[in-house]
């Protein structure tokens, strides 16, 4: 997205299981209180469902689950972290929202501890006071390797038209 | 915190865009305003070429292009500034009428706005219009504008239009002076590109008395977006970025949804003068909505603008003379639908020209007009769109089609069917995977692939193909579109909880299972449900077990929603069903896309949301559709014979002899008391609903085969006596009712079942091993052909009748 203009990261700060993640401030949409899903019979099981967000139908990825982390207690409370990647939305269900946090300088390199799929979405970490900020990479949360590989291009929509289109009257 | 995060989010954006926020938007209206003009330049330029008199188009190309050459050097596109500029010094000589219009001019003209879109293209791709070189083009330009038109039709301008500078960046060490008949092939290109230009010279005199009839081609709706200099119209009409739109028609389904959880509640009250608000609330609403949706509407004119400068080329290159006429242009359209049908038209177009028109010879030959006529028809009719493209060719030749799907038919059984089709459906076999008629395969066209994509794009759409076409008189192609793609009627019905959407149009029936019928009607045949529905075996699917959720409700007695997919009809089950709804549709994200199952999504009355099924992956992952029935079966399946028998009912014939028959031709399955059943001359019979019904016993031809004699008799016993009940398959195949009687009804398969086709004659076509057992495979007709005798006559010697 926007070239950085200091040194300065903002992330936008959650828990899930136990970890603070952080997400670049400049791909989340917005943070609405989760208030269920419609389900998706077949789908990955990192889907929860569908949410409806003003009228616009988004799906939303267990961050949990999607990090390979222990599934949440039934009726414990919840957020859909909306992020913009390849210009939809997608909602990251996580357990808690914390603040907006400015670091200066990049990120360490992720600890090698992390298991199995974290090690792919998480991109580093900083040092904060008292925990540990792990930064999330937005876009490969929510590409869902199994799904996208050979039916990513999802039928029905038309390819993208060198039209002249655009505006419409 | 919650609120910290939006608003960081909100306004980290807004300083983002701030910098060049001006300059972007001035560039993209640029290149919005460009292409549309461009459009209505390559329709303007090729009716210029057919109709080189008419002044007041040359006026509107002039302008045209002369806006683009003003605005790209307003905003320091030099290059592209050139090259209009060149183009812009021929049109202001051939608007003097120093110079011909003739085809060299039209294509070098062509060319530059081919130049000028691949340009556009750049500078909408980063910024700049990418390390051209349009100095080979320019020149040419400059070349036709100076060249007297004496000059032009011989030897220095001739080679130059087949330049082909626009595709390519020409190699820049390629000065213009060095540009000329040496470079690429003029000697290939340069006859097929002299052809148009003797149509152009004889059109003067033809081109002004069709002047009338050839304008329509450039409908007036496409005509006011070129115009740039007409002021009223123009102030008429807005702008609008679709992705506003597209969030506008998102706010009023959801001010839809309020209206309807509002105006219900509203509805209970006393409050007489709070209900007429509410009335008026929701007449308005509905007519926002409907408004709204009509936002989203295109004349059809905005693509088809782009297809007289396509039938031209395509003409061109395929050495035709078309003439392209466009009716109803301005029929309108749910611009994703004119999106999704783009390409479709563009093929069937394309086919048109290379092999519906025939050369001019073979036209003059059959005392047609030399020149072909391409027409495209587009009328509103209901809630649909008609769309035609009708050639005045050659017509498709029917039995070569016939011919070659007989060739490519792999099942001996079809080839039957296919020998005694109409030719009115053998013609729309054309739409088959891997059929193409075309005897060359050329540049255009006639790889065999193609039409059945077309097909499927079009159907993706909610739309219909079909063809008719006449020999020697012209083929014409109908596609029948959905208006709008946004709104759709479906079924809301529930399973395992959640709510599901059912598209109307593959609904046929619901049908409610009281407790008693239930029980009654649904057969379990080894854990496939059946259902006989009006004497019809309905494969039975239950919609929570599709989707792995079996758990089914067991108080509420289950429904049956008949559905229709591709031909082939099955039972949904599920929990209960409310009534038909208009709904707006969401597409899913790729995330979820990949779930065939689903075609998309919608936000219900209560803020809800149900995803919609697809009818056809939802019986094909049920195994109902094994074999992707309604097509002929590809090759290289095996199928059982005619193709679309996929489901196969299993039966004991014998102590461990097994046959089994297409489920398609069983009408019903019974259990007749052996007592019932009575000898008549003619062999067997039983009364059933009010009629005798002819008995052939598969236990006396079948097991006879293999086992000795006395099986014969013991199957018979077994029959007749020992049973009690005999089970019979009730089929109507050969137009009467005739029962098989079985020795037990074992099952029902899918037909994914290997078949080794024999000739064995009496009935059976071939064997496969099924659960284990090797298996019969019969086909009725001939079984039962040869078998009973003709209703009075009376055979008594035929096999099935031998103990009566």
């Amino acid at each position: 997205m926007a070239a950085p203009r200091s040194t300065a990261s903002r992330y936008a700060s959650f828990v899930v299981g136990g970890l603070v993640v952080g997400v670049d401030i400049a791909v989340v949409q917005e943070v609405v209180r989760w208030r269920g899903t419609t389900p998706v019979p077949l789908a990955h099981e990192c889907v929860v469902g569908l949410i409806n967000l003003r009228g616009q139908i988004v799906t939303a990825i267990d961050l949990r689950r999607r990090l390979g982390l222990p599934g949440r207690a039934v009726g414990a409370q919840a957020f859909n972290v909306v992020v913009r990647v390849d210009d939809r939305p997608v909602s990251l269900v996580v357990d808690g929202c914390g603040d907006v946090v400015s670091v200066d300088g990049p990120p360490d390199a992720p600890p090698q501890t992390l298991a199995g799929s974290a090690r792919e979405l998480i991109t580093g970490v900083h040092q904060l006071d008292g925990c540990l900020l792990l930064v999330l990479d937005a876009g490969a949360a929510v590409e869902l390797a199994e799904v996208t590989a050979d039916l990513g291009a999802a039928q029905g929509k038309a390819e993208p038209s060198h039209a002249p289109g655009g505006s419409s009257r | 915190m919650t609120s910290t995060a939006t608003s960081v989010a909100a306004t980290g954006c807004a300083a983002e865009g701030e910098a060049d926020d001006g300059m972007a938007e001035i560039v993209a209206e640029f290149l919005t305003e460009s292409r549309e003009s461009l459009d209505q330049l390559d329709s303007d330029l090729v009716e210029l070429e057919r109709a080189p008199g008419d002044r007041d188009r040359l006026s509107s190309v002039f302008r045209a292009l002369h806006t683009i050459k003003g605005n790209a050097g307003f905003l320091g596109f030099a290059p592209l500034q050139a090259v209009a500029h060149a183009a812009e010094s021929l049109l202001a000589r051939l608007r003097e009428g120093d110079l011909p219009f003739d085809a060299p001019r039209a294509s070098a003209l062509l060319d530059a706005v081919d130049a000028v879109r691949e340009m556009l293209d750049g500078i909408e791709a980063d910024g700049a219009e990418g390390g051209r070189d349009d100095a080979p083009l320019v020149a040419r330009l400059g070349l036709l504008a100076t060249v007297a038109g004496a000059a032009a039709e011989t030897d220095p301008a001739q080679p130059d239009p087949s330049q082909p500078a626009p595709a390519e960046p020409g190699p820049s060490e390629l000065g213009p002076s060095e540009l000329g008949p040496s470079e690429l092939g003029p000697a290939e290109l340069g006859p097929s590109l002299a052809g148009p230009s003797l149509p152009g010279a004889r059109q003067p005199q033809s081109a002004a008395s069709r002047g009338g009839e050839g304008a329509p081609g450039g409908c007036p709706a496409a005509g006011d977006e070129g115009e740039h200099s007409s002021g009223p119209l123009r102030d008429a009409t807005v702008r609008v970025d679709v992705d506003v739109l597209d969030r506008l028609v998102d706010l009023v389904g959801e001010l839809v949804l309020a209206r309807n959880q509002l105006v219900q509640r509203i509805r209970d009250t006393d409050d007489a003068e709070l209900a007429a608000t509410a009335q008026r609330f929701d007449l308005v609403t509905s007519e926002l909505h409907d408004r709204v949706m009509r936002t989203r509407m295109q004349p059809i004119s905005t693509m088809w603008s782009r297809f007289p400068r396509v039938v031209r080329d395509l003409a061109v290159t395929c050495g035709r003379q078309v003439r392209l006429e466009m009716e109803g242009s301005e029929t309108e359209l749910d611009r994703s639908i004119l999106e999704a049908i783009r390409d479709p038209l563009l093929h069937l177009i394309r086919n048109s020209v290379d092999h519906g028109v025939e050369p001019a010879e073979a036209r003059a030959a059959r005392g047609k007009p030399a020149e072909g006529r391409l027409t495209l028809r587009a009328c509103q009719e209901g809630g649909s769109v008609n769309i035609e493209i009708a050639d005045d060719g050659a017509g498709i030749d029917v039995e070569r089609v016939r011919a070659k799907a007989i060739a490519a038919e792999r099942d001996p059984e079809r080839l039957d069917a296919l020998r005694n089709m109409p030719a009115r459906e053998v013609v729309n076999l054309i739409f088959s995977p891997g059929l193409s008629t075309a005897a060359t395969v050329t540049s255009v066209s006639g790889r065999g692939v193609g039409m059945d994509v077309v097909k499927n794009h079009v159907e993706r759409v909610g739309g219909t193909i079909e063809v008719v076409t006449a020999a020697g008189l012209g083929t014409t192609f109908k596609i029948r579109l959905p208006l709008t793609l946004a709104i759709m009627p479906v079924l809301i019905v529930c399973s395992g909880g959640q709510r599901y959407a059912i598209p109307e149009d593959s609904v046929v029936e619901l049908v409610r299972l009281t407790g008693s019928q239930s029980g009654d009607s649904i057969e379990q045949v080894a854990g496939a449900d059946v259902y006989r529905l009006r004497g019809e075996l309905l494969p039975l699917v239950d919609l929570g077990a599709v989707l792995g959720r079996p758990e089914r409700d067991a108080e509420e007695p289950p429904l049956l929603v008949v559905l229709d997919a591709a031909g082939r009809r099955f039972g949904l089950v599920v929990a209960a069903a409310s009534e038909i709804q208009q709904i707006v549709v969401k597409p899913l994200d790729k995330l979820v896309a990949a779930v065939k199952v689903f075609s998309g999504a919608t936000v219900l009355g209560d803020g809800g949301i149900a995803l919609i099924l697809e009818v056809d992956a939802v019986a094909s992952r049920a195994g109902i559709l094994a074999g992707d029935a309604g097509r002929p079966a590809p090759a290289g399946k095996d199928l059982p014979p005619a193709g679309e028998r996929t489901c196969l009912l299993v039966l004991r014939v014998g102590a461990d002899r097994r046959v089994a028959v297409p489920l398609r031709d069983v009408s019903r399955l019974e259990y007749l008391a052996a007592s019932a059943v009575e000898h008549v001359r003619a062999g067997r019979v039983v009364q059933y609903r009010g009629r005798t019904l002819p008995l052939v016993s598969l236990p006396a031809l079948f097991a006879s085969d293999h086992v000795a004699g006395s099986d014969v008799a013991h199957s018979d016993a077994a029959d007749s006596d020992a049973a009690g009940e005999l089970p019979v398959v009730v089929t109507e195949v050969t137009g009467r009712p005739v029962g098989l009687v079985a020795r037990e009804i074992l099952d029902i398969v899918d037909g994914q079942v290997a078949i080794e086709r024999t000739a064995c004659g009496g009935g059976v076509v071939g064997s496969a091993i099924v659960g284990g057992h090797v298996t019969d495979l019969l086909e009725l007709t001939e079984l039962i052909g040869s078998t009973l005798a003709p209703p009075s006559p009376g055979e008594p010697d035929a096999p099935g009748t031998t103990r009566a």
